[in-house]
């Protein structure tokens, strides 16, 4: 292999290697940030979403307290509960359907008197799971959760229940059918989360998997229908709120970075997550312009490389020309030697060869001339 | 910023292509010593493919890259910077000298390739079938180059001294073996490179991808005959210049457009800019060269001067007119 070749080799060799050990610590770098950036951006955006669907619940109870907080209807049902007159039973029924009519999500609303006695209902409401008073007479809170459900259209719909106090004592309930399409508005919308990224809201089974209760980006179907025991989601649901990052993945299999929340008001797990292949998209793209950019600019070794080449092999392919002469009987040549490099050395060394050589020669011709030993 | 990644993207797929053509060709040269093929076959073949590997790997690189306007325009414009650039500015140093006789049947050979493949290219997309007749036919101009030389034992002596002038042939086997890898394997990686910087040069810069391949792409590959040629004149041994682009013309038509339209996946499709205007170009130049060659004999500077400027003025429409992918809009555009 001629020096040019070699020298070639030698520097593309070390100029890749380097390039590549930089391009790989340069792309663990960007991974990390992008990973850490994305996390923190998932951790917003489900921060975000729990409280736009903590505001809806807030609305909701505002709402059915507009409707259990008339004075007439709380004295009426008073009544009902004291005498179990029918006409108070008439007036709560025109009160609460003129206030249902006034709120189109609300589906239906049944009043119960405090020892459980129902009053009246207005719209539809799932009997599926009877009113427990012992419940909400220790409930403290102005909404309490009892299910989901899906209507006829399967869409999300939630029934709770809301206590009706008078002078501070329970005298009855108000069990609420409710749309649930304000919180799955919240959850499809994808702002921030890319072409793959999904919000998920579930509830925990008794097995300890989690019931997805919204339909999916990925799977339209999977409002209560879907049963996952992915990582992110099952902390979702046993209320932790935290990130997810390397090596977790999804209800498909595939690895996502994820963000989770609590809803404490229904005692939901909420989970925004995003694929990580499509986050790392633009890092891939980035350790393949790093790579072809690395290749190329070792090109600058092979220029080099060659340049040198034909630097260090001139004066020594000339050297091995002034030889071929000398030894051709051009014995008056020599080599140029004014380089103080090696190959100068060596231009001088063979020209003090030459010379000692032409010496000897001419001391042995003249010997031969002279006829002497 | 980004504009400049891809130009060093398509300097380094260049500089990659021509060391890995010319490790292919050290190698396969070396091997063929060994196993005893004689040289005149060996520069016949290996070293024809080997020196055209670069426009090779580039043609069929881009065609399977689904941009097969690339191929043809590197193939068409390399065929007119051969020409107008590769002749045309050593002669402003050193007139270009040739052997009219000598050349004669090259020219009439070159022409005929030239004429068969603009024909083809006005008769529509080029496939296997029409790859496969271009491909054929460089075979049959090979066969009849090495019967005509073989017998003759200057020719094959100088053939034999030509093939191994200045090459560093490696002589162990394993080192043989590592050129033939190295090639192999730089010269995909080359015309990656240039292609994939070339495509996205053109779209920075708002030009097709023909117009890259017609110019910097075809203008890369011509290179290192411009370089040869250049430093044959400025040592004044350039009567080699006229017969080196009479051959390269003919291999990039029918070698390099033949395999890759056999091996593209689909066929190639001309664009109607080389129908109303490149090809034409290509054409009037090949005549030029047939002239230069076979009838006047020699290039002076005038000429030269003559050459290299209708090459400026071919770059400057080819960039003026970005939108009828580098045709003027002429009559019936």
């Amino acid at each position: 292999m001629d020096i040019r070749t070699k020298l070639i080799f030698s520097l593309v060799a070390v100029s890749l290697a380097s390039m590549l050990a930089l391009g790989a610590f340069a792309f663990d770098a960007a991974r990390n940030l992008l990973r850490d950036l994305a996390v923190r951006q998932l951790d917003a955006v489900a921060e975000s979403k729990k409280q736009d669907l903590d505001k809806v619940v807030v609305g909701w109870r505002d709402r059915v307290q507009l409707i259990t907080s008339r004075t007439y209807l709380r004295l009426r049902l008073r009544e009902f509960q004291n005498t179990g007159d029918p006409a108070a039973a008439r007036d709560i029924e025109r009160i609460v359907g003129d206030a249902a009519a006034a709120v189109p999500s609300l589906r239906g609303i049944t009043v119960f008197a405090a020892d459980g006695r129902e009053v009246v209902t207005v719209g539809s409401v799932p009997e599926d799971q009877p009113l427990d008073p012992i419940a909400f007479w220790a409930a403290e809170s102005p909404l309490v959760y009892q299910n989901v459900s899906l209507d006829e259209e399967g869409q999300l719909q939630i029934t709770f229940v809301a206590p009706i106090r008078l002078d501070g004592t329970l005298i009855g309930a108000a069990k609420v059918l409710h749309s649930a399409q304000e919180l799955v508005a919240i959850t499809e919308d994808y702002t921030g989360l890319g072409e793959t990224g999904e919000t998920l809201m579930a509830l925990r089974t008794e097995r300890g998997d989690a019931l997805i209760l919204n339909p999916l980006r990925q799977d339209r179907e999977a409002s209560l229908h879907r049963v996952v025991e992915d990582v992110p989601t099952v902390a979702a649901v046993n209320g932790e709120a935290q990130t997810f990052q390397d090596g977790v993945r999804d209800y498909r299999g595939e690895e996502v970075w994820a963000a989770t929340r609590h809803l404490e008001a229904f005692d939901w797990g909420l989970v925004v997550k995003v694929d990580t292949a499509e986050e790392l998209l633009p890092v891939v793209e980035l350790r393949q312009t790093m790579w072809r950019l690395a290749v190329s600019l070792s090109a600058f070794a092979i220029v080099a490389g060659t340049l040198l080449g034909l630097y260090f092999a001139r004066p020594i392919r000339a050297l091995a020309d002034v030889a071929r002469r000398i030894g051709e009987g051009e014995l008056d040549v020599r080599a140029e030697a004014g380089s103080d490099d090696e190959i100068g050395v060596l231009a001088r060394a063979f020209n003090r060869m030459a010379e000692a050589l032409v010496r000897a020669n001419r001391e042995l011709e003249r010997r031969v001339r002279q006829g002497s030993p | 910023m980004a504009s400049a990644i891809y130009l060093v993207e398509l300097f380094g797929g260049l500089i990659y292509l021509l060391l890995a053509g010319d490790l292919l060709v050290r190698g396969s040269v070396a091997m063929s010593k060994r196993a005893g093929i004689p040289p005149i076959v060996a520069g016949l073949t290996i070293v024809a493919f080997g020196t055209s590997a670069p426009e090779l790997f580039i043609s069929i690189g881009s065609a399977m890259k689904g941009v097969p306007e690339v191929a043809i325009g590197n193939v068409v414009g390399s065929n007119i910077a051969n020409v107008l650039l590769v002749l045309g500015l050593p002669a402003l140093f050193y007139p270009t000298l040739c052997d009219r006789k000598a050349l004669g049947p090259d020219c009439v050979m070159m022409l005929g390739g030239s004429l068969l493949f603009v024909v083809l290219c006005f008769l529509g997309p080029i496939g296997f079938a029409q790859g496969a007749v271009l491909f054929g036919l460089i075979l049959v101009v090979l066969v009849r180059s090495a019967r005509h030389t073989r017998g003759d034992p200057e020719a094959e002596a100088a053939a034999a001294e030509e093939l191994e002038r200045g090459l560093g042939l490696p002589t162990q086997r394993g080192m043989i073996g590592l050129f033939l890898l190295l090639g192999l394997v730089g010269l995909p990686l080359g015309a990656h490179l240039m292609v994939e910087g070339g495509v996205q040069l053109a779209s920075r810069l708002g030009v097709s991808n023909a117009v890259i391949g017609l110019s910097v792409i075809a203008l890369g590959t011509s290179l290192p005959e411009l370089a040869t040629t250049l430093l044959a004149a400025l040592h004044r041994h350039s009567d080699v210049a006229l017969g080196n682009v009479l051959g390269s013309n003919l291999f990039n038509l029918l070698a390099v457009m033949g395999l890759t339209a056999m091996v593209a996946p689909s066929p190639i499709p001309v664009p109607p800019s080389f129908l109303s205007f490149d090809l034409l170009v290509m054409m009037g130049a090949a005549l030029v060269l047939a002239y230069l060659a076979s009838v006047q004999g020699s290039i002076g500077r005038r000429a030269g001067l003559a050459l290299l400027a209708s090459y400026t003025l071919y770059m400057v429409i080819l960039f003026s007119f970005p939108e009828t992918g580098g045709a003027p809009p002429i009559a019936g555009r």
